[in-house]
């Protein structure tokens, strides 16, 4: 107990992780709040940054941007009706009307104490959940493993709006991008088509960069015209009743953030939108109408999205299946630095469990302090021209992706990766699930062919195990419902029920 | 952008088209590996995956069939409703200019190429202050080689063209 207290204060005690915490999280908020920028893709061009640096550095800077780029998205949508990023959908809704009633300084300084609120019940959740969690996936077989990460590609791929067909392929199509190279057990040459550099295999850090950075500037270049009109802000500290008043919706919608976060695949956004849906359910008399600038219209999403970081931490960390883009982002970035998030990584390395709950516990102090100061100087921030930071934007990618190798090969894997992303998401693809396979496609392989190798290569003897074992079989079933939740026919079922 | 997911956009059928022929060419490939040999073979994972590639494009491409096209505005060729949806110029402008920046990194180094590619990608993107243009990207550039020279030791590209033919210019020896 007294070694995971000590675990947990390191970056409370250690200037430099100190410093490396707030900047993060002061970095975070501007990322997630300035329209064109997402927290994915700041991690992404970051870790191949970080990646010479001590893993307690560079978990430290990642988890400030990571809490305070939710929150940050939160800002724009409130004051320019531009969510600074997907989970911050739901918070425009309320938000930017209450600004235009000239209360913006009100709901900045409420959604800072919800967001820092529902950051703690997911961190204590994740601090209480981990450890339990980890294990009970000791227990897992590497079918349980295969099944888990096709769960959350397919996951990703269906909640993120798109149709499930084009998730799935996404996913698959990262598979194959991850398979590129010598293959782990018998060191034959996979999709290398002769070529020696290929053997070596992709670096998903350019993938990464190449589909959340490069694809995204230029999809942002359809809406260069936007302009973004801006409330002014003043008092900002929200008073005590008011704090207490929206208290329990607040506790009812961080628990909601924590479990929708957890699943595999579902983020912060889906989270919010949740939370919103149900504070627009239960709230019998709001302080406005629902998107007339209701304050339960802000409490309700923020909270969720903040706890969803914790939620997502606890697949990451014990299972290695990220809870969303950002966490499979993160997971790229322990395997940068030699870790293997699982079960196993909280037996091994429990001191990187608790620094990280740390951390995280660190990044919300901070959030609170920022996010109730510099508001006024940070709405001037916020509208920095497109045209000046998508190019910027274009630079910092292309120094992240020659950072990798000091290669400028990585830099044009970056752009070809980019310009395909770019088309993808002109033809309605999600991106997220591509990552997804990339990361979890060795895991998936290794998994797959430990099971065959164990069943003698039978397929009936392969396929009895998915059913015979109660996880297999659990785990199975909620995948099938993820795929059969999607079709027409479901949807008609539903539509008669209703 | 146009909320057109209802609609087949312009190029979408061929972008899918293209993309079932990704993933047979993806399929050919993987079944090359170690053929039908065995179920755990290096080769059975990847056929796993690019077979899945190949049967969700063919429902992605019947779905895409299905959809109804965009109505077309008076007098505009595919061609023209293609650019203006998907690629409008900006983006086609855009994406030349990263390719140079790109291909210019190594021969000219990244502080030319940089902030030659900042100032003109500024001004085609429509910011038409040149004092604003030319004092950020000065500004970005020297932070970003300061700040990756230092805390995070990346040796920026130096721009081998350049410094041959500086070195070789007599004025210009003192220069790095």
């Amino acid at each position: 107990m007294n070694e995971a207290l000590g675990y947990f204060l390191i970056s409370f005690l250690d200037w430099k992780l100190l410093a490396l915490t707030a900047a993060g999280t002061f970095a975070g908020i501007y990322i997630g709040a300035i329209p064109g920028l997402s927290v994915t893709m700041a991690v992404s061009i970051l870790i191949s940054f970080t990646f010479k640096w001590d893993v307690n550095q560079a978990l430290a800077l990642i988890s400030g941007i990571y809490l305070g780029g939710v929150y940050g998205g939160s800002r724009s949508a409130i004051l320019l009706n531009i969510p600074g990023a997907p989970a911050a959908i739901a918070t425009a809704l309320d938000g930017y009307p209450l600004a235009k009633r000239g209360e913006a300084g009100a709901a900045i300084g409420l959604t800072t104490v919800v967001s820092v609120l529902g950051g703690f019940i997911g961190i204590l959740a994740l601090a209480v959940a981990a450890p339990a969690v980890s294990n009970f996936a000791l227990a897992f077989s590497p079918r349980d493993y295969l099944l888990l990460a096709i769960w959350g590609i397919l996951l990703v791929g269906s909640l993120s709006g798109g149709s499930l067909a084009k998730g799935i392929f996404a996913g698959a199509f990262g598979v194959v991008i991850g398979s590129v190279g010598l293959d782990l057990l018998t060191a034959e040459p996979r999709f290398t088509f002769g070529s020696v550099q290929l053997t070596a295999g992709i670096s998903y850090i350019a993938v990464m960069i190449g589909f959340f950075g490069v694809s995204e500037v230029l999809a942002q270049l359809h809406e260069l015209h936007i302009k973004a009109i801006r409330q002014n802000v003043s008092k900002i500290i929200p008073s005590w009743d008011l704090l207490v008043k929206y208290l329990p919706l607040s506790i009812r919608t961080s628990a909601i953030g924590v479990f929708i976060g957890a699943l595999p695949g579902a983020g912060g956004d889906i989270a919010a939108l949740m939370a919103y849906d149900h504070a627009k359910r239960t709230v019998k008399n709001p302080s406005r109408p629902f998107g007339e600038g209701a304050y339960e219209g802000l409490v309700a999403p923020e909270s969720a999205n903040n706890a969803a970081v914790g939620g997502a931490y606890i697949p990451m960390l014990t299972l290695g299946i990220p809870g969303d883009a950002v966490t499979a982002v993160i997971i790229g970035a322990l395997y940068i630095h030699g870790l293997k998030p699982g079960p196993m990584l909280m037996l091994e390395t429990p001191h990187l469990f608790w620094f990280t709950v740390g951390s995280l516990t660190l990044a919300n102090i901070f959030l609170l302090i920022f996010g109730l100061t510099g508001i006024r100087i940070f709405a001037k921030i916020v509208e920095i021209p497109k045209p000046i930071l998508l190019p910027l934007i274009l630079i910092l990618s292309a120094v992240g992706a020659y950072s990798i190798n000091n290669s400028i090969t990585d830099v044009y894997w970056m752009l070809g990766f980019g310009i395909f992303g770019y088309f993808l998401k002109m033809y309605g693809f999600q991106v997220g699930p591509v990552i997804l396979g990339m990361i979890l496609g060795p895991m998936m392989d290794r998994s797959y062919r430990q099971e065959m190798i164990s069943s003698q290569d039978s397929i009936p003897t392969f396929l009895t195990g998915f059913v015979t074992s109660p996880l297999s079989a659990v785990i199975l079933a909620a995948l099938i419902f993820t795929i059969v939740s999607q079709t027409a026919w479901w949807r008609r079922l539903r539509g008669a029920g209703a | 952008m146009d909320d057109t997911s209802r609609q087949r956009k312009p190029g979408e059928t061929v972008f899918i088209s293209a993309l079932l022929m990704l993933s047979l060419f993806l399929l050919w490939t993987a079944f090359r590996i170690s053929g039908f040999k065995s179920l755990s073979s290096a080769g059975a994972y990847p056929m796993a995956a690019t077979a899945t590639m190949v049967v969700c494009s063919i429902i992605i491409l019947f779905d895409t069939l299905k959809k109804p096209t965009m109505v077309p505005s008076a007098g505009e060729t595919p061609t023209k409703r293609f650019v203006r949806i998907i690629t409008p110029v900006m983006v086609i402008a855009f994406s030349l200019a990263i390719i140079c920046y790109m291909l210019a990194l190594e021969p000219f180094g990244f502080v030319l190429s940089s902030f030659v590619f900042l100032i003109i990608s500024m001004r085609v993107l429509g910011s038409t202050n040149w004092a604003v243009n030319i004092g950020a990207s000065v500004i970005t550039i020297i932070g970003i080689y300061i700040i990756f020279r230092t805390a995070f030791s990346v040796v920026l590209p130096q721009g081998d063209l350049l410094k041959a033919w500086l070195a070789g210019t007599p004025y210009l020896r003192w220069l790095p």
